[in-house]
C-alpha cells in the first residue's frame, strides 16, 4: 500500500486539491495501490480564502471517511495529515494540511536581513533584486515575484513538517506537486520544492529515498484573467501573466526538464480564457471559483498514479503531458466532450455524487415519510441521524461544497456543465445532460410518474435495508453504503 | 470535430485526456504570444534568486536576426522586454569595455562564490544563514544551466555608488533591476537609458571585442545564447555595415583580444575580471591620436604643443557638423565653462575619453580690469573698448602669441552700457573657430566664481611704464617695467609679471617696491626680452600687450656717444657717422624710449586721471624722462644726481631702476619724498659709491643704446667715449674704469674696443683747436677746464699735449662751504636765498620752492643750492612763463661778490704761469676755458673776447715771467660744459692722442716758493706726505702771499673797480682777511688730500689753493653778511 504526497503550492495548489478531494469523494480512485493521499498545502498566505475552504473540505472528508466504514466508492480513498500518518505526538506539529511557514509577515528585505548583510552580499542582492522586491510585503505571498519566493519558501525545507514528511516517507510512495507558473508562490515553490526533494541531505531520514523517488507535477499556465490588471498600482497584473509564464517555462526548460534526477512527469495546462477573477492580493478575498482545469489538474494526479510504474522505471527523462478534450468551440463542456479516459474516470463518480446530493436535497423528505425499512425499520436510518454531526456537519456540508464546486465550474469559462440543476423529486434522475430518461415534455414540468422519479431510488434503498446485509454497519456507514450501491446502479443505467 | 488541448502555446499534438506531448523547448515557449512587454515591468516569474541571469539568457536566445531592433517610439522602448534586457546587458558590457575611461564614476564589488557565500552560511543571523542556504541550493542545482560550476566570482559594477549590473556566468554581463540611467555616453547612446540599441549599431571596437570573445574556444558551450546573438549580429552587419562585416571576417581575433587592455579588479593585475573562470574580460584603450586625427575641434595653435593637441569645445549650442571624437558633434552635449581638473586628467564631455580639452574659462579670465582712462593705443595694443586690459589666461598664450591676436582678430570687446562688457574670443580649431563669448559685469568681488559663465569687472587704477619699448628677436636687452598702484590694497596687491612668447612662460625678473604710499610703485627689472605684460591684481591676471618698436642688429647709422660724467653736471654728446656736428643728447617726440600706458594727450578733467598722471611722474622719476632736449624740462647737460630708494642696502643685489636711477628731475621737478638724491657721485669715497656710480653710468649707457635702437642704428658699432679727471687717484680711476667697462659690457655686450676714455684735461682743447681757429703752431696753448670739483689744465704745443695737471679748485670752491662752513652761514646762500625764494613765491613756482626747500633743509649742500639757482634760468617753467630769474645776472650785478671770481681765476692763471715758468715753457699764446665752472667768467667779463680779462691774465704772466710782452688769446664759449664732450668726439681717432698715457704727462706744481718743485712720475726723491712739515707749508703760504701781492699790484695797475665793477668795500675786506687763518686752511686741505693715501705716497696735488679756498668762503660770508 502506498502513499501519495500531494503538495499544493499557493492558491492554485489549494484549488486543485479541492478538486482532487471532490473527485476522491465521488469515488475516483488512484491506481497502482495508492490508497492514501497526504495533501500538503504550502502557502504563506495563511488567510487565503481558497486555502481555508480547501482545508475545511478536507476536514469534512476525513470525518466522513473515518465514520463510513471500508470498501466504499464514495469517500473511498484515505486522506491523511502527516500527524495522522505518524500516529505519534509531535507537539510542534499541528494536525492539519498546511506547511508551517513562520516569519513571512515581513518585507523581503527584512526577511533576508538585507541591512545586516556584508557589502558583497548586499551588492549581490541589489544586483539580483529590485528595490520593489526588497520592499515587498510578504504577508500575502509573493505577488507574482517568484524570485523572492524562491528564497522565502525555502524555509519549508527547515520546517518540522518537512522533517516529518521525510520521516514518514517509504519506498514506493509518490510525490506530486501542484503549482501555477504565472503567479508568485506557486511559481517559486515548485522548483524549490523539487530541488529540496532531490537533494540527498544526510541530516534527513529517508532523504536518500526521497531524492530517488518518482515525482510528478502539474503546472498551471494562465487560465484566468484579472480585470483591469496592472492599474492603480496593483501588484498583480494579468497582462504580464503570459510573459511571466514564458520566462518561467523557459527556466523550467533549462532547470527542470533538461537534466537528470529532476521531474519524472510534468503535466501542464493553461487556457486563453475570458473568465475574469476579481482582483485580490490574497487573504480571504482570494477565493477563486472552481475551474474545469483545476479538475483536470486533479485528474493529472490520477493519471500520475496510473502511469506510476512506467514513470518509476524511466531514467532521467521527464514525461511531458498535456490535457485535451473534444473541441466544442467555446461551448459548455459536457461529458460527451471529454476524452474517453477522462469520461470513464469521472462521469460515473461525479454523476453518483451529484445524484446523491440532488436526492438528499429534493427527495429526502419523501424518503423520511416513506414507510419502507430505510426510514421506518429497525435496521434503517432513524430520524435523529439527520441531526447528528456526521450528516448535518460533515456529509451535508461536504455535499454543499460539492454542489458549489459543480456550480462554479459550470458558470466559469471554460464552463464544465455536465448536469442540469433544475431537478425535483419527480425528475430527479434526468440530471445528466444528454442522458435524460424522460424525453416527454410532461416530465419536464413534473407531470406524471416517470422513470426519472426519485421514487426508484427510495424503493431500491428499502430493498437493500430489507436484505439485512448492512445490519452490522453503523448508521453512518449504513447510510453511505446504501446510497453508494443504489445510486451507482441507477447512474450506470442513466449513463448507458 | 477536432480536439482542444488546454495550452497557451501553439505547438504540439492535439489529443484527448492527459496525453504524452512533445518536449518543451524554446520553439514551444516562443510560440506563447505576449504583448512583448515594454521593458519597464520585466517579468520576475523565474523561481530562482538568479532569475535575472536567466531572464537575460532567455532574452539573448529569443532574439534573431530579423528582430534585433525592438520597437522604439520617441526614444522609448514600447515593445519587448527582451530587447531592453539585451540593450542593458550590452550597456554593462560596453561600460566594462571602457571601464578605465569612466573610472571616476565606477567601482566594483567582488562577490566570491565561496567566501561571500560562506559569510552567509556561517552567519549567526538565521535569516542570513537561510539566504546562504538557498543560494547554495540554487548554485548547486542549477550549476549546469548557468555555469555556476565554472565561475568563482561575480563582479558587481557600481556607477556613482549605485549598482548598475554585473558579470554573468551565462551571458557575460547583465544589468541590475534598478540600474539608474547613467551620464555615460558612447556616441549618442546613453548607457542604461530607455532607448534600445542592438549590438550591430554600437561602437565598432566593442563589436570586434565581443566577436573576438565569441571566437575563443569553448565560448559557444558556455555562452550559447550570447553566441547566437553574436552570429545574428554578424549576419545583420553584412547589409548594415559591410565594411565592418568584412573586417570581422578577416579579423585575427586572437591578436585583437591580445591588443586590448586587461580589466582588473582593484586595478590589480593579479585580479583580472572574469565572467567565468579563466575567461578574462578586456577593455579598450582608445588610441587618443585617433581623436587628434579625427576631431574637427583640435586646437589650431601657432605655438608647438607637446603631447596630444587638446580639443576646444563650445559652451554654447553648436549646430555645425563637426566631428567630435568619432561622430558628429551632438548639439546637446554640455560643456562646462570651467573644468578644475588639470588638462591631462580631463575627460571629454559626454564621451569621457581621457583626452585634453579646453573650455571657455581656460582662456578667458574670471575678471577683467578696467582702468579709468583709455589705454595709450600708440604704445599698447587695444581691441575695442580701450579702458580694459586683455582678460586672457596663461593657457591662451600656451597656444597663441600676441601676434595671433592682432593678425587674426581673435578677441573683440563690446561695451554694453557702462557696467557691462562682452568679450568674444575666437579660438582657431581645425575647422574654423570656437567662439567664446563672456559677459563681464560690475559685481561684488565675492560673487566671483571660476566655473561661472560670467566674469566680473574690477575697476582698478594704475599707471604703467615700460622702458624701453624696443625689442629685437636677435638679442636680449634689459628692461624695466614700472607700475604705480593708485590705491594699494593689502589683500589684493597689484603686481606685474613678464611673459615670453618664445618660451611660453613668465620670465624671472626682479621686482622692487620703490614707493609704498600714497601710490605704490614697483619696478620690475629683467635682462631678457619678453612680449606681454601680465598684470596681477589679487588673484586675477590680465594682460597688456605693448606695441614694440622692432630693431635689428647690424645695418643702420653708426652712433658715437661722448659722456662727460662731471662732479656737478653730466653731459652727453652724440654724433651720427656722416651726419654733421656732434649734438647734445636728445630724445625727441619720435624716439621716446619709455612707453606709458596713460596717453600723453589725455585731458586731465577727472580726479582719477589726474591721480594717474601724478603717479606716472613717480614712474618717470624712477626711470627716465619721456623726452630730453632744449625745449624739454630735462636737457643735457644735466645735474649729476642719482635717485635711490631710501632703504637701499648695497650689500645685497641692486638694480638700475629697481633701486637707483639717474635723477634727471633733480632741480627740475620736485623729487618724490621716497626718493633720496645723491649728488656727490664722482668723488665720494663711501663704500656704496661704486654701486651708485655703476647704476648711474649704466642708465646713461642704456639711454644711449636705446636711442640707437629707437632709430634702428647699428647697435654693434656704437662707440662710447668717457672722460676722467687726472687728479683722480690711480685706485679711484681703476674702479671707475672697471665700472664703465662692466656697464658697457652689460648694456651693449659688444667689444670693449668701442669704449674709449680720455683725460678731461685734453678733450676741450681739441674742440677749440678744431673749431675756433686758434694759432697753436708757435707757442704753447693752455686749456683750463673748470668743473664743479676739479680744474684740469693741459699745455699743448708741438702738435701734442705736453703736460696736464689737475687740482680740486673749481666751481664748488667758490660756492661751497670752505673747510668748516655750512649752508646757513654761506655768504652766497644767505645773500641770495631770500631774494630767489621771493621771486619763486611771487610766481607761484611751488615745485621749485619745494626743491629749494629740500636742498636747503635736507641736503644742506650750498653748491647744490647755488647750482639750482643757476639752473632756474633754464627751467622750463621759468622759460615758459617768461619769469626773470637769472642768477648769473644777479651775481653779475653784485659788485661785492665780484672780487671772489676775480681772485678765483687770477689764482689759477698765476699757478699755471708759475708751472710753465718752472718747466721752462714759453709764454702761452692761447688760454681756453671750458667746464661748467668757467661760466662764471661771464660774471666778470661779459665781452665776447674777454677784453677785460686778457690784460689781467697777461699781467699775471708778465709778473711771473718777469717780462712785459705777454700776448695771450683768451677764449671761452657759451656752453663750456659741452666742450669736453664735443672735443672727445673730435679727438677720437686723432693721432696725437693715440697711445697717450696720461700719467706720463701729469706734472704738479707743489707751489712752495722756498723750494719750488714740479713733481711728476719721473721725479726722483719726490715730496711725499711725510715731507709736509709746517716749514714746508709756510713755503706754500709764502707763495700764496706772493700771488696776493701780484693781484693787488694789478688792481693798482688795471683798476678792478673800473674794469670789472669790483666794489671798494670788497677790496677792503679782501685786504683785511687775506692773511687770516692761512695755515689752518692749508692744513685742513692737506688733511683732506691725505685721505686714502699713505704717508710715503707722493703728494698728488698742488697745495697752493687751500688757503685761497678758505679765504673765498670767509670773503663770501663777510660780503654776504654786510650786504
Amino acid at each position: 500500500m502506498a502513499k501519495l504526497y500531494v503538495f499544493g503550492i499557493g492558491g492554485t495548489g489549494s484549488r486543485v486539491i479541492r478538486s482532487l478531494t471532490m473527485l476522491l469523494a465521488s469515488g475516483v480512485k488512484l491506481d497502482n495501490g495508492f490508497d492514501t493521499v497526504v495533501p500538503l498545502i504550502i502557502d504563506p498566505d495563511a488567510a487565503n480564502g481558497d486555502l481555508n475552504r480547501t482545508t475545511d473540505i478536507l476536514n469534512k472528508y476525513q470525518n466522513i471517511y473515518k465514520n463510513s466504514g471500508e470498501q466504499n466508492q464514495f469517500f473511498g480513498t484515505k486522506i491523511s495529515t502527516m500527524k495522522q500518518l505518524l500516529d505519534e505526538n509531535v507537539s510542534s506539529m499541528s494536525d492539519h494540511f498546511i506547511f508551517g511557514m513562520s516569519n513571512t509577515g515581513q518585507k523581503f528585505g527584512e526577511f533576508i536581513d538585507y541591512n545586516g548583510l556584508d557589502n558583497e552580499n548586499k551588492a549581490l542582492i541589489d544586483l539580483l533584486f529590485s528595490k520593489a522586491n526588497l520592499e515587498a510585503d510578504m504577508t500575502v505571498g509573493f505577488k507574482g515575484n517568484p524570485n523572492i519566493g524562491s528564497i522565502v519558501l525555502n524555509r519549508f525545507a527547515r520546517s518540522d513538517e518537512y522533517r516529518e514528511f521525510s520521516n514518514s516517507f517509504n519506498p514506493g510512495d509518490g510525490v506530486f506537486i501542484i503549482n501555477s507558473i504565472f503567479g508568485g508562490t506557486g511559481a517559486s515553490g515548485f522548483p524549490l520544492l523539487l530541488k529540496n526533494l532531490r537533494v540527498n541531505n544526510a541530516d534527513l531520514v529517508n532523504s536518500d529515498v526521497i531524492s530517488r523517488s518518482t515525482i510528478g507535477g502539474v503546472t498551471f499556465l494562465p487560465y484566468f484573467n484579472i480585470p483591469d490588471g496592472g492599474k492603480d498600482g496593483r501588484e498583480i497584473d494579468s497582462s504580464t501573466f503570459m510573459s511571466k509564464s514564458k520566462a518561467a517555462l523557459s527556466y523550467y526548460h533549462h532547470a527542470i526538464f533538461d537534466k537528470d534526477e529532476s521531474l519524472d512527469a510534468f503535466y501542464y495546462l493553461g487556457a486563453h480564457s475570458n473568465n475574469n477573477v476579481p482582483y485580490a492580493e490574497g487573504k480571504e478575498d482570494q477565493r477563486n471559483p472552481a475551474h474545469f482545469l483545476e479538475m483536470a489538474g486533479a485528474l493529472a494526479i490520477v493519471d500520475f498514479t496510473k502511469d506510476f510504474g512506467r514513470l518509476s522505471s524511466l531514467q532521467g527523462e521527464t514525461t511531458i503531458k498535456e490535457f485535451g478534450i473534444i473541441d466544442n468551440e467555446g461551448g459548455k463542456v459536457k461529458f460527451n466532450l471529454l476524452g474517453e479516459g477522462t469520461k470513464s474516470a469521472i462521469s460515473q463518480p461525479l454523476s453518483k455524487m451529484s445524484l446523491l446530493s440532488k436526492f438528499l436535497n429534493k427527495s429526502l423528505e419523501v424518503l423520511k415519510d416513506n414507510k419502507g425499512g430505510f426510514s421506518k425499520g429497525n435496521n434503517g436510518i432513524n430520524e435523529r441521524f439527520y441531526n447528528q454531526d456526521y450528516y448535518k456537519e460533515y456529509l451535508k456540508k461536504f455535499l454543499n461544497y460539492y454542489d458549489e464546486w459543480i456550480e462554479e465550474m459550470d458558470s466559469n469559462d471554460v464552463s464544465f456543465s455536465p448536469f442540469h440543476n433544475n431537478q425535483n423529486h419527480g425528475t430527479l434522475m434526468d440530471f445528466v445532460k444528454g442522458k435524460e430518461l424522460n424525453k416527454s415534455i410532461f416530465s419536464k414540468v413534473g407531470l406524471g410518474d416517470s422513470s426519472s422519479s426519485g421514487n426508484h431510488i427510495i424503493s431500491d434503498i428499502n430493498k437493500v435495508i430489507k436484505s439485512g446485509k448492512l445490519d452490522e454497519e453503523t448508521q453512518e456507514s449504513r447510510f453511505l453504503k446504501v446510497f453508494d450501491g443504489v445510486i451507482e446502479s441507477h447512474v450506470i443505467k442513466i449513463l448507458n | 470535430m477536432g480536439n482542444k488541448v488546454f495550452r497557451v502555446h501553439n505547438d504540439g499534438a492535439q489529443n484527448q485526456d492527459w496525453f504524452s506531448s512533445g518536449r518543451i523547448n524554446s520553439t514551444l515557449i516562443e510560440s506563447i504570444t505576449t504583448d512583448g512587454g515594454n521593458g519597464k515591468k520585466l517579468p520576475t516569474s523565474i523561481p530562482s534568486p538568479f532569475a535575472r541571469i536567466d531572464l537575460v539568457r532567455t532574452a539573448f536566445s529569443s532574439i534573431k536576426m530579423d528582430n534585433m531592433d525592438g520597437i522604439t517610439k520617441n526614444g522609448k522602448a514600447v515593445a519587448s522586454d527582451n530587447h531592453k534586457l539585451i540593450s542593458d546587458a550590452l550597456d554593462i558590457g560596453q561600460i566594462l569595455f571602457n571601464y578605465d575611461k569612466h573610472n571616476k564614476d565606477l567601482s566594483m564589488i567582488e562577490w566570491d562564490a565561496k567566501n561571500s557565500l560562506n559569510k552567509l552560511l556561517e552567519s549567526s543571523v538565521p535569516s542570513q544563514q537561510h539566504l546562504g542556504e538557498t543560494l547554495r541550493l540554487f548554485l548547486d542545482q542549477d550549476k549546469k544551466q548557468y555555469n555556476f560550476d565554472q565561475f568563482d566570482k561575480i563582479y558587481i559594477i557600481l556607477y556613482k555608488h549605485k549598482i548598475i549590473g554585473g558579470t554573468s556566468p551565462r551571458t557575460l554581463f547583465f544589468a541590475a533591476p534598478d540600474a539608474p540611467v547613467t551620464d555615460i555616453k558612447f556616441g549618442k547612446d546613453q548607457m542604461l537609458d530607455d532607448a534600445l540599441l542592438p549590438l550591430y549599431a554600437r561602437d565598432e571596437n566593442y563589436i570586434k571585442y565581443l566577436y573576438s570573445l565569441s571566437k575563443t574556444s569553448g565560448f559557444n558551450s558556455m555562452f550559447p545564447e550570447f553566441n547566437s546573438y553574436i552570429l545574428s549580429t554578424v549576419s545583420k552587419l553584412e547589409t548594415y555595415n559591410h565594411k565592418l562585416f568584412d573586417e570581422l571576417n578577416k579579423l585575427d581575433t586572437q591578436s585583437f583580444l591580445q591588443s586590448l587592455k586587461g580589466l582588473y579588479f582593484n586595478n590589480s593585475a593579479g585580479q583580472p575580471v572574469t565572467a567565468i573562470k579563466n575567461f578574462e574580460l578586456k577593455q579598450f584603450e582608445k588610441d587618443t591620436s585617433t581623436i587628434e586625427d579625427n576631431s574637427d575641434f583640435v586646437i589650431k595653435a601657432s605655438k608647438d604643443i607637446k603631447g596630444a593637441k587638446p580639443l576646444v569645445l563650445p559652451v554654447e549650442k553648436l549646430n555645425l557638423p563637426y566631428i567630435y571624437t568619432e561622430d558628429v558633434w551632438d548639439s546637446n552635449t554640455e560643456v562646462p565653462f570651467f573644468d578644475s581638473r588639470i588638462l591631462s586628467k580631463r575627460t571629454l564631455p559626454d564621451q569621457d575619453d581621457n583626452y585634453p580639452y579646453h573650455t571657455m574659462n581656460d582662456f578667458l579670465s574670471d575678471a577683467i580690469i578696467k582702468l579709468p582712462y583709455d589705454v595709450n593705443s600708440s604704445k599698447f595694443m587695444t581691441v575695442g573698448s580701450d579702458k580694459y586690459l586683455l582678460p586672457l589666461t596663461e593657457t591662451f598664450f600656451d597656444y597663441f602669441t600676441i601676434e595671433d591676436i592682432k593678425t587674426q582678430n581673435l578677441i573683440t570687446f563690446k561695451e554694453i552700457g557702462i557696467d557691462s562688457l562682452e568679450v568674444t574670443l575666437n579660438i582657431p580649431i581645425k575647422k574654423g573657430f570656437i567662439s567664446y563669448c563672456k559677459k563681464y559685469n560690475v559685481k561684488d568681488r565675492a560673487s566671483q566664481d571660476p566655473s561661472n559663465a560670467k566674469g566680473i569687472i574690477l575697476n582698478k587704477s594704475f599707471a604703467l611704464s615700460l622702458y624701453p619699448g624696443s625689442k629685437s628677436t636677435e638679442c636680449d636687452i634689459n628692461y624695466s617695467v614700472g607700475i604705480a598702484d593708485i590705491a594699494p590694497e593689502i589683500s589684493n596687491p597689484l603686481s606685474i609679471q613678464l611673459y615670453d612668447d618664445s618660451t611660453s612662460g613668465f620670465i624671472d625678473g626682479n621686482s622692487v617696491i620703490r614707493a609704498s604710499s600714497p601710490y605704490k610703485t614697483i619696478q620690475t627689472v629683467v635682462d631678457k626680452s619678453f612680449d606681454i605684460i601680465a598684470v596681477r591684481y589679487g588673484d586675477n591676471l590680465n594682460f597688456i600687450a605693448p606695441k614694440w618698436t622692432e630693431f635689428s642688429l647690424g645695418g643702420g647709422d653708426v652712433y658715437k656717444f661722448s659722456i662727460d660724467f662731471g662732479t656737478t653736471n653730466t653731459h652727453i654728446e652724440y654724433q651720427i657717422d656722416g651726419q654733421g656736428e656732434p649734438r647734445a643728447l636728445d630724445i625727441d617726440e619720435t624716439e621716446e624710449q619709455i612707453s606709458l600706458l596713460l596717453p600723453s594727450d589725455i585731458s586731465l578733467r577727472t580726479q582719477a586721471i589726474r591721480d594717474v598722471s601724478i603717479a606716472q611722474i613717480n614712474l618717470l622719476q624712477e626711470t627716465i624722462p619721456k623726452r630730453i632736449g632744449d625745449k624739454e624740462v630735462v636737457k643735457s647737460p644735466f645735474r649729476t644726481a642719482l635717485l635711490q630708494n631710501s632703504n637701499v642696502n648695497y650689500t645685497l643685489p641692486t638694480f638700475t631702476f629697481g633701486h637707483a636711477n639717474v635723477g634727471f628731475d633733480y632741480e627740475n621737478e620736485y623729487i618724490r619724498p621716497y626718493l633720496k638724491t645723491y649728488t656727490d657721485l664722482k668723488w665720494s669715497t663711501e663704500s656704496s659709491n661704486e654701486r651708485q656710480v655703476s647704476h648711474y653710468i649704466e642708465e646713461l649707457m642704456m639711454i644711449c643704446r636705446n636711442k640707437v635702437l629707437q632709430n634702428n642704428g647699428d647697435f654693434s658699432k656704437t662707440k662710447i667715449i668717457w672722460f676722467y679727471p687726472v687728479s683722480m687717484t690711480n685706485n679711484h680711476l681703476r674702479n671707475l674704469r672697471s665700472i664703465w667697462k662692466s656697464s658697457f659690457e652689460k648694456v651693449f655686450g659688444i667689444s670693449d674696443s668701442n669704449l674709449s676714455d680720455y683725460p678731461e684735461s685734453i678733450a676741450p682743447f681739441f674742440h677749440y683747436k678744431n673749431n675756433e681757429n686758434i694759432p697753436t703752431a708757435a707757442r704753447p696753448s693752455v686749456s683750463i677746464d673748470i668743473g664743479g670739483g676739479t680744474s684740469d689744465i693741459m699745455i699743448y704745443f708741438d702738435d701734442k699735449p705736453q703736460l696736464i695737471s689737475s687740482f680740486r679748485f673749481a666751481g664748488n670752491s667758490i660756492f661751497g662751504n670752505g673747510f668748516n662752513g655750512n649752508i646757513k652761514s654761506n655768504g652766497f646762500v644767505s645773500y641770495f636765498l631770500p631774494e630767489i625764494t621771493k621771486i619763486l613765491e611771487q610766481n607761484k613756482l611751488s615745485d621749485e620752492l619745494n626743491i629749494l626747500d629740500s636742498i636747503f633743509k635736507d641736503y644742506q649742500s650750498s653748491t647744490d643750492l647755488i647750482n639750482f639757482f643757476f639752473s632756474l634760468k633754464e627751467n622750463k617753467k621759468v622759460l615758459d612763463n617768461h619769469i626773470d630769474i637769472d642768477f648769473s645776472k644777479m651775481l653779475a650785478k653784485n659788485e661785492d661778490f665780484k672780487i671772489i671770481f676775480l681772485l678765483f681765476y687770477s689764482s689759477i692763471v698765476y699757478h699755471i704761469a708759475e708751472l710753465m715758468k718752472l718747466k721752462g715753457y714759453q709764454l702761452p699764446r692761447n688760454i681756453v676755458f671750458s667746464g661748467t665752472g668757467s661760466k662764471t667768467l661771464q660774471l666778470i667779463d661779459s665781452s665776447k673776447k674777454l677784453d677785460a680779462l686778457t690784460p689781467l691774465f697777461e699781467g699775471i704772466f708778465n709778473s711771473v715771467y718777469e717780462s712785459d710782452d705777454s700776448d695771450i688769446n683768451v677764449k671761452a664759449l657759451n656752453n663750456p660744459k659741452q666742450i669736453t664732450c664735443k672735443g672727445g668726439i673730435e679727438m677720437d681717432g686723432d693721432n696725437s692722442v693715440q697711445g697717450l698715457k696720461h700719467t706720463d704727462l701729469i706734472e704738479v706744481n707743489l707751489a712752495n716758493s722756498n723750494s719750488p718743485l714740479i713733481q711728476s712720475k719721473r721725479t726722483e726723491n719726490p715730496i711725499t706726505y711725510e715731507h709736509l712739515t709746517e716749514d714746508y707749508l709756510n713755503g706754500v703760504i709764502s707763495n700764496v702771499d706772493s700771488f696776493y701781492q701780484i693781484f693787488m699790484d694789478l688792481n693798482d695797475k688795471i683798476g678792478f673797480k673800473e674794469e670789472f665793477g669790483v666794489s671798494n668795500k670788497s677790496l677792503e675786506v679782501l685786504n683785511e682777511l687775506k692773511n687770516k687763518d692761512q695755515i689752518d686752511h692749508l692744513m685742513e686741505g692737506v688733511k683732506q688730500l691725505k685721505v686714502n693715501s699713505s704717508q710715503s705716497e707722493k703728494v698728488a696735488q698742488t697745495l697752493f689753493f687751500y688757503p685761497i679756498i678758505g679765504l673765498i668762503y670767509d670773503l663770501a660770508v663777510e660780503l654776504g653778511d654786510n650786504s
